[in-house]
């Protein structure tokens, strides 16, 4: 076999790897912890290594877009059909080809997720040590690892959406890890069904894409026009995924699982999915489709930025920054920009997977508080790791030549040449962006220590440390136009633009900075609520979303509730049934007379039975 | 007069078959058991009747011969005295009557509208020779095959009566 | 005779017959050894009979063929025998007496299942389902300890005898209005019979052939006996009869409908008829199921709503359909066997069947939790296992004879309306194992102590779960098998 030929397996091995290293733990492994981790952690290394060969030797080559093994799937009945691309009477030839993709774009999101899938495992190993659930969490994180991975290889939109519950699932096993927390498992579970709304809607896009195209072969279906309507129900998938506005409501309560579960999933890969599937199927969206992405990402950063200023908790700081950078992301690919997207989801992964990591280190080192307005001084105690922390936040504000700016950068330059006002709503997320991470760092790293819990926190472990500095080396360099990312993306860039945006993303991130610093030095409690009465409530409740969600579902559950209640009374009360469920019950019970055990009983009915078929046929 | 045999045996068959499970006078099995004996002579004479020397012969050695009377020495080991205080279900009896009625009219009506009146009679084929003939060249596998069923039949027979090694039947 | 053409039969007997002899000079405790042995000789007598195939198909007067399709479904009865004699083994604690007969049984079960496979005759016909329906008379009585065992003896027998019964009228119709017992001397004697009258009786004999073998897979209206004998017999001889008792009716009726009733292929209400058994059954097992709380008459019940979906199969009365059915068995048969493993483990160690003993079998053997969960799903048909390739290949069959027949919509439809059905029980199996709490009323929790799965019962538990992740993600090479030997089936008429 030759080098090419070996090469051409190799992303189906990295998919695979974390399968088998899942497969294992699940069956033989669980009873030794070391083994399990040991496993898991290996096998994403190995995957990592594989995509940074990957990645170095293809580099940006596009054309070989196919992998080995390749193999067909659900073509029932007919010839095997060798052309790539369906017929025109694709009903006739359906043939689904399970294949790894290798093109730029998946060897780049390759290298993200099995990069910090590693970080994130070895952090895990210090991290989770003394949870009695260790193996389980670590078989749970392969699963997911390979889940992720599907996404991003998938070459067709079917097997992108098998891939996609595979992620749902898993990263319903890891987010209610904790599963004895009632909180815990109830987030798992909203996760999961919000998930679920925004799915139904990409399951029901790629029917309608199937049934418009003949095929869910994602290069063809790039190549062909699509209807506005598919491409919004598409979207769907990603408003689910991706936690855009209205469907947002699962990932700041998400932040109940494991820390590093947080930084894997809800930072840099599982969230980011949704952004990846839209860079993917870009050109299938019409106009008025971008128009609609680009608004609900607007929408959704601004809110989210608001949310994310009266937070106190460490994580949903970040959890509602991540919403917001998503949205920031959701809007670059609305205004046309999917390589700005990507561009900024790559630096993004980096300083937001840092951030929740440094997060889960002070989480680790102050006992599990989580309320920054309890912590306080920490870079004290925690010197290394507040630098990292610092970084990333800096990053995260769009400080100058930290890889944030340059990405946000180029987002905001989409946005100007497409819409003013998206411009101006991202001006301002650019600028509450700085503001709250002002408001996190300060409030949590400098003053003085406000707990015991703080002032006798002890810097993390050295596995601990260890990811965080790698990934603030990247934070701070990733996006430095001399590593080339922006150049791999294809970036392009329009001067005018370019220099708005860059001006005035600076200046709103130094509003924010300042602006910052100057309400939040020294200070003990929150000064904002006093000053702003009701909006900072409304920011702090987050607009009662999850609220009015509530409120809606007990509306329509009490509507619904009444109305069954009146049809049971009036319609099925005489048999004694309820909704539809009880009356395929009482079916099931009524028929199961027929299984008196009698002898006799089922001699007579066969007989019987047997009358009535001959009766009907013959006469 | 074949005619008049024919009607004869057959009403005696179906008379003594529904005797065997339904009579009004005596519950006692050994009773069944002595109708089903004339239930298969009487099938026999049918065979006659159709120049079926053979399986007439057949059919009164094994059947009436040698089955009924291992059926007779089982229910005359057993004890048959629960048999008889049980009493007919009306309502069982009914849909019984009703559903074999109702399957054999449906039978008849067929055979009847299939314009089969007259007396179809032998080819000889059942005749002893060609019998024996035709079910050691043609139908060779499927005799064989019979003989594997007795072998499962006789090995069944043995192990469900034979006693239990260890233990005595025990209620669930 | 040509004996070659045999020798999987001769084979599976003789070795039924061996085991019986070897029995007498075996010591009590090795017996249930022999189980490997047997499994072992089957694989080996039916790889022997392959070679014997290479040479080329034959017909006797005998009424026997070795097809495509026969060489299909003796595989397929020679895997399920090699697995249900594994399971038997581990089974053999609770067999008190004659576990050696439960091997030759087996022996002498497949080998009526593989002369069905190549049934050309009516006689032949009758013959093998005669030996296949005594031999399990036998056997579903064969924990006579268990007066459920006798119990659901008694009624198999007293039922299959009936339904021998109105086979072997209707085989009587058809000779008489046809004159001929070879499956084509049949179709060439009813093609010629023009007159209505005849035709009619004709008719009546089929249908009633037909209710004999409907019976062996369960297909309402004579499904009755199924929930009761299921549970009451040994649960080796319960998984011999939800995959080869039943698969050995459906290789019949296919042989019957396709090379012995063309004239009636066309009729509208054959099509109607088996639309209307294969809605009623799905229905009826996917109703029946719910709320079920013994495991054994669960999966008896969900058996019969999967032979309402070969009956779907069956209603396209095409190539297609019956490549979907064969599919679908192949795939069925490795989710049933699964099943039924888990819970003879399971339910040895509790000495109960409720649904209740599965609690917190995912920390007492994962392998076990992994495949019966996994065997479940499939049963379920959720992708991307076994089972769901199974469904959707006769659905699409379905879905693709819409045009022909006008009926179909409904049938789907009702398909559709059993499978949401179906997830509901199977679901409460799988929320038994991870979250079960065991019986509502019990003092204690379920135990959570590791719970041993016997040697041989791994084997067929690692078995299933390759079969069921094979057969899902590589359906092609199987497809392709049962696509050749269901080759003009249909078309050819």
């Amino acid at each position: 076999m030759s080098k090419e030929q070996i090469i051409r397996f190799l992303p189906t091995i990295v998919l695979l790897l974390p399968l088998i290293s899942a497969a294992l733990i699940l069956l033989f492994t669980q009873r030794y912890r070391k083994l399990s981790a040991g496993l898991s952690t290996g096998a994403v290394a190995i995957g990592l290594g594989i995509s940074i060969f990957l990645f170095a030797s293809q580099g940006t080559d596009n054309s070989e877009a196919g992998s080995d093994p390749k193999f067909t799937w659900l073509s029932i009945g007919l010839a095997q059909n060798d052309s790539p691309l369906p017929t025109a009477s694709g009903q006739e030839n359906f043939a689904l080809d399970i294949q790894s993709l290798n093109d730029p774009l998946s060897r780049l999101m390759l290298l993200i997720v099995t990069f910090i899938g590693t970080l994130v495992h070895v952090f895990s190993l210090v991290y989770m040590r003394k949870d009695k659930g260790f193996s389980r969490y670590f078989g749970a994180l392969s699963f997911f690892v390979f889940s992720m991975l599907g996404i991003v290889l998938s070459s067709n939109l079917v097997m992108m959406f098998i891939f996609w519950e595979l992620v749902g699932v898993s990263s319903y096993l890891l987010i209610s890890h904790w599963f004895e927390k009632p909180a815990a498992a109830d987030a798992g579970k909203k996760a999961f069904v919000t998930n679920r709304i925004g799915d139904v809607g990409f399951l029901l896009g790629i029917i309608l894409i199937w049934q418009q195209t003949s095929s869910v072969n994602i290069a063809y279906i790039n190549s062909v026009e699509i209807s506005t309507l598919a491409g919004l129900l598409i979207f769907c998938g990603a408003i689910g995924k991706s936690a855009q506005f209205p469907l947002h409501v699962w990932l700041p309560d998400a932040m109940e699982g494991p820390t590093p579960v947080s930084a894997l999933i809800h930072a840099a890969t599982m969230v980011a999915a949704g952004v990846y599937m839209l860079c993917r199927v870009f050109p299938i969206f019409t106009d008025v489709a971008l128009v609609t992405i680009a608004w609900i990402g607007a929408i959704t950063a601004l809110l989210a930025a608001l949310m994310a200023i009266q937070q106190n908790d460490i994580k949903r700081i970040l959890a509602y920054s991540t919403l917001s950078q998503l949205g920031y992301m959701v809007m670059a690919v609305g205004c046309g920009g999917a390589e700005a997207a990507m561009f900024h989801l790559t630096t993004h992964a980096a300083f937001k997977a840092l951030l929740f990591l440094g997060a889960g280190a002070v989480i680790y080192a102050c006992h599990h508080e989580q309320d920054i307005w309890n912590m306080g001084g920490l870079r004290h105690n925690l010197s290394r790791t507040s630098i990292t922390f610092i970084i990333g936040a800096l990053a995260l504000a769009g400080f100058p030549l930290l890889s944030g700016f340059f990405s946000k950068d180029a987002i905001l330059m989409q946005a100007h040449l497409s819409q003013k006002p998206l411009f101006i709503i991202g001006v301002i997320v650019a600028g509450l962006t700085a503001f709250y991470m002002m408001r996190c760092v300060l409030v949590a790293f400098f003053g003085k220590a406000r707990t015991d819990q703080a002032k006798e926190a002890h810097e993390v472990p050295g596995e601990m440390l260890l990811p965080l500095i790698i990934l603030a080396l990247f934070s701070v360099f990733l996006g430095a136009p001399q590593i080339g990312l922006a150049d791999f993306l294809n970036l392009k860039e329009v001067k005018a633009s370019h220099h708005a945006a860059m001006i005035w993303g600076t200046v709103a991130a130094a509003v924010g900075l300042i602006g910052g610093y100057m309400i939040y030095r020294n200070a003990d409690k929150d000064p904002l609520p006093a000053k702003l009465g009701a909006v900072s409530r409304w920011m702090r409740d987050r607009f009662y979303f999850d609220e009015l969600y509530a409120f809606l579902n007990h509306w329509t559950q009490e509507k619904l509730s009444f109305a069954s209640d009146w049809f049971d009374r009036w319609i099925i009360a005489g048999l004694g049934v309820k909704g539809t469920s009880g009356a395929v019950d009482v079916t099931g019970c009524l028929i199961r007379l027929f299984q008196s055990g009698n002898l006799q009983t089922y001699a007579l009915l066969t007989v019987i039975g047997l009358l009535g078929i001959l009766a009907w046929i013959l006469f | 007069m074949q005619e008049i045999l024919f009607y004869i045996f057959s009403a005696l068959t179906l008379l003594c078959g529904l005797l065997v499970v339904f009579n009004p006078f005596s519950r006692n099995p050994v009773t069944s058991a002595m109708f089903l004996v004339l239930t298969i002579i009487s099938m026999s004479g049918l065979f006659v009747l159709l120049k079926a020397f053979f399986l007439a012969a057949v059919q009164i050695l094994v059947y009436a011969g040698a089955v009924i009377v291992l059926f007779l020495f089982v229910i005359m080991l057993l004890d048959v005295k629960e048999e008889e205080r049980r009493r007919y279900q009306k309502f069982g009896t009914f849909l019984g009557f009703a559903a074999v009625t109702g399957l054999a009219m449906l039978i008849i009506n067929t055979i009847k509208q299939s314009g089969v009146s007259q007396a179809l009679t032998g080819d000889g084929v059942a005749e002893t020779k060609p019998l024996g003939k035709l079910l050691f060249t043609d139908y060779l596998l499927p005799f064989e095959i019979v003989s594997i069923l007795l072998l499962v039949a006789m090995v069944g027979c043995i192990l469900l009566s034979k006693r239990e090694e260890t233990a005595e039947a025990e209620a669930e | 005779m040509d004996l070659q053409l045999v020798s999987l039969e001769i084979g599976a007997c003789l070795l039924g017959i061996m085991v019986l002899l070897v029995d007498l000079w075996t010591p009590a405790e090795r017996k249930a050894q022999l189980g490997w042995w047997v499994a072992g000789g089957l694989v080996g007598v039916f790889c022997y009979s392959f070679t014997i195939f290479d040479q080329g198909t034959g017909t006797g007067a005998t009424g026997y063929v070795k097809d495509s399709l026969a060489v299909y479904f003796q595989g397929y009865f020679v895997l399920s025998a090699v697995l249900v004699v594994l399971l038997t083994q581990s089974y053999a604690a609770r067999i008190r007496s004659g576990i050696s007969e439960l091997y030759a049984f087996t022996c002498f079960a497949l080998a009526g299942m593989s002369f069905a496979a190549g049934a050309n005759s009516l006689v032949l016909l009758f013959v093998a389902v005669e030996l296949i329906t005594i031999t399990f008379y036998v056997l579903t009585s064969f924990e006579r300890h268990r007066l459920r065992s006798l119990e659901a003896g008694i009624k198999y027998l007293i039922l299959g005898a009936a339904s021998s019964a109105i086979m072997v009228f209707g085989i009587a119709l058809i000779y008489g209005s046809t004159g001929a017992l070879d499956f084509h001397g049949v179709a060439r004697a009813a093609n010629g019979l023009n007159d209505d009258s005849m035709m009619l009786l004709y008719q009546l004999g089929v249908l009633m052939t037909l209710g004999g073998l409907f019976f062996k897979l369960a297909a309402v209206p004579f499904q009755l006996w199924v929930p009761d004998v299921y549970q009451g017999a040994p649960t080796p001889v319960t998984t011999f009869l939800s995959t080869g008792s039943k698969a050995a009716g459906i290789v019949l009726i296919l042989r019957l409908l396709a090379d012995a009733c063309p004239p009636l292929l066309g009729e509208a209400w054959l099509r109607q008829l088996l639309a209307l058994m294969a809605a009623a059954t799905i229905l009826y097992g996917s109703l029946c199921a719910l709320r079920q709380r013994n495991l054994k008459r669960l999966l008896g019940y969900s058996s019969i709503a999967s032979a309402g979906f070969v009956l779907l199969g069956l209603v396209t009365l095409s190539d297609q359909g019956a490549q979907a059915v064969l599919f679908y068995l192949t795939a069925y048969v490795f989710g049933v066997v699964g099943a039924f493993t888990v819970i003879s483990v399971v339910s040895e160690e509790s000495s109960d069947e409720d649904i209740s003993t599965l609690a917190n079998l995912h920390q007492r053997s994962p392998l076990m939790a992994t495949v019966l969960t996994l065997s479940i799903i499939s049963l379920a048909g959720v992708p991307p296992l076994a089972g769901f390739m199974g469904k959707f290949a006769l659905l699409r069959a379905a879905i693709d004879s819409v045009a022909v027949h006008p009926v179909m919509p409904w049938v789907i439809g009702a398909a559709l309306v059993g499978v949401v059905i179906s997830f509901y029980y199977y679901f409460t199996v799988i929320r038994e194992i991870f979250w079960g709490k065991g019986r509502f009323w019990a003092e204690e929790a379920p135990s959570t102590e590791p719970l041993l799965c016997p040697r041989a019962a791994e084997v067929v538990l690692l078995t299933c779960l390759f079969g069921l992740i094979g057969l899902g993600l590589f359906p092609e090479p199987i497809l392709f098998i049962a696509g050749e030997a269901t080759e003009y089936l249909f078309s050819a008429n």
